[in-house]
């Protein structure tokens, strides 16, 4: 069971590295720890190594004008696992790295939707997708129950799992229901 | 006359999917009477409204349409005692590395306490989890053993506990409601079109996050 200053390590790391793919591995771990721990900040962390996986694979992030964000987020990073015992400033610190994150883009903005909103809304339908309830992921994620299910509803998350009732009987249960029939 | 309870998410797909009229065409056609708690309309209507972005308001205002039509009846049943007692037992029921996992909220729980409390054993619910650990806890409990990647323990007298006070509820989602709407001639208008519609409706409502797999749906269009 990886703690969090290990968590951080881990997400540290692969940004050094500039290994996105080792930074999905990590929000993979870090979104099933925070599944199991129920703990805000993995959840928090969970959608920032999700922007930052985004971040490391493209391209023109790795242009000069990007450089001084980029060591800005290494900064927040590194304080991050200094402070990751101290819950309060760890948090403050999730939040300077999720402004960092936004600043970064922002320079070149290119959707509607920011790199931290689009992580939330992933991680939201992660967790809807693993087990945990469409209104719990909506409230731990801050998501609208209508965006989580727009995004799951185009997913293949409903054939993933059996079904406990047979649709016959389910059809059964809605004529009764909606007709009146015994 | 029937009873039948919605949660939000049964509402959100159905608006989202243009097809609210047909809870217009069944309380018209077989009197069904729709209801809600007051948790619904706040997920449902208040918080999209309220919201910066204006992407879900029309959404929200089909359903407060259909609320201030009648179809839609919002109940103001007292059920915040037995809420918080379900909630904590809900929440209690599957544990992994000896922590137990949270699964359901405030307004997923306040849904059954009400179906309870009412004695409506009927739930149109197009959201998932809730409706697993209704049906069946066992499945729920291997996928997330699957998605997990850990053991996962059942505390098997809460689990009994929320199955007996679950005992006789039955959910359906919209798209089972659509095909009842289908086979009463919803989808007349659409003359030659008729069973294409219902198919696409099908899609569409599965499209805007009914959990129905493909297959199902498949199963249900071989049937039209």
């Amino acid at each position: 069971m990886p703690s969090l200053t290990e968590l951080n390590k881990l997400v540290l790391n692969a940004f050094l590295n500039k290994n996105q793919k080792k930074m999905r591995k990590v929000n993979d771990i870090v979104l099933d720890e925070a599944t199991i721990e129920f703990s805000p900040e993995l959840y928090s962390l969970a959608v920032v190594s999700y922007a930052l996986s985004k971040i490391l694979s493209k391209p023109r992030y790795y242009q000069s004008q990007y450089r001084e964000g980029f060591k800005r987020i290494e900064q927040v990073l590194r304080h991050m696992l200094r402070v990751s015992r101290d819950r309060k400033k760890y948090r403050n610190a999730l939040d300077n790295l999720e402004e960092s994150i936004l600043n970064l883009e922002s320079a070149d903005r290119r959707y509607v939707k920011s790199l931290m909103d689009k992580g939330k809304l992933k991680m939201a339908a992660i967790l809807y997708a693993q087990g945990v309830s469409l209104g719990l992921a909506s409230e731990v994620t801050n998501i609208p129950q209508q965006e989580i299910m727009d995004y799951a509803g185009k997913t293949m998350m409903f054939d993933r799992m059996k079904e406990a009732v047979p649709l016959y009987m389910r059809k059964k249960m809605a004529k009764r229901m909606l007709e009146g029939e015994k | 006359m029937t009873y039948v309870l919605c949660d939000s998410s049964s509402l959100i797909s159905l608006t989202g999917a243009c097809l609210e009229g047909m809870l217009y065409f069944l309380h018209e056609k077989h009197k069904v009477r729709f209801m809600v708690p007051q948790s619904v309309v706040e997920e449902s209507v208040n918080r999209p409204l309220s919201m910066k972005s204006k992407i879900y308001s029309f959404s929200a205002l089909r359903i407060k349409d259909l609320i201030n039509d009648g179809v839609v009846e919002v109940t103001d049943v007292e059920v915040m005692e037995d809420t918080r007692r379900l909630l904590k037992e809900a929440n209690n029921i599957f544990f992994a590395r000896g922590k137990p996992i949270h699964l359901i909220d405030l307004g997923e729980t306040e849904m059954l306490a009400a179906a309870h409390e009412l004695q409506v054993p009927n739930l149109l619910m197009d959201e998932r989890t809730t409706r697993m650990l209704i049906e069946g806890p066992p499945l729920l409990r291997s996928h997330l053993e699957k998605e997990l990647h850990v053991n996962i323990m059942v505390n098997r007298p809460n689990l009994q506990k929320f199955a007996d006070y679950a005992k006789g509820m039955q959910v359906i989602r919209s798209c089972d409601a659509a095909v009842i709407a289908y086979e009463n001639g919803y989808f007349k208008s659409f003359q030659d079109m008729e069973k294409q519609a219902a198919e696409a409706a099908l899609y569409k409502i599965k499209f805007s996050g009914c959990s129905i797999s493909f297959n199902e749906i498949a199963e249900y269009v071989r049937g039209l």
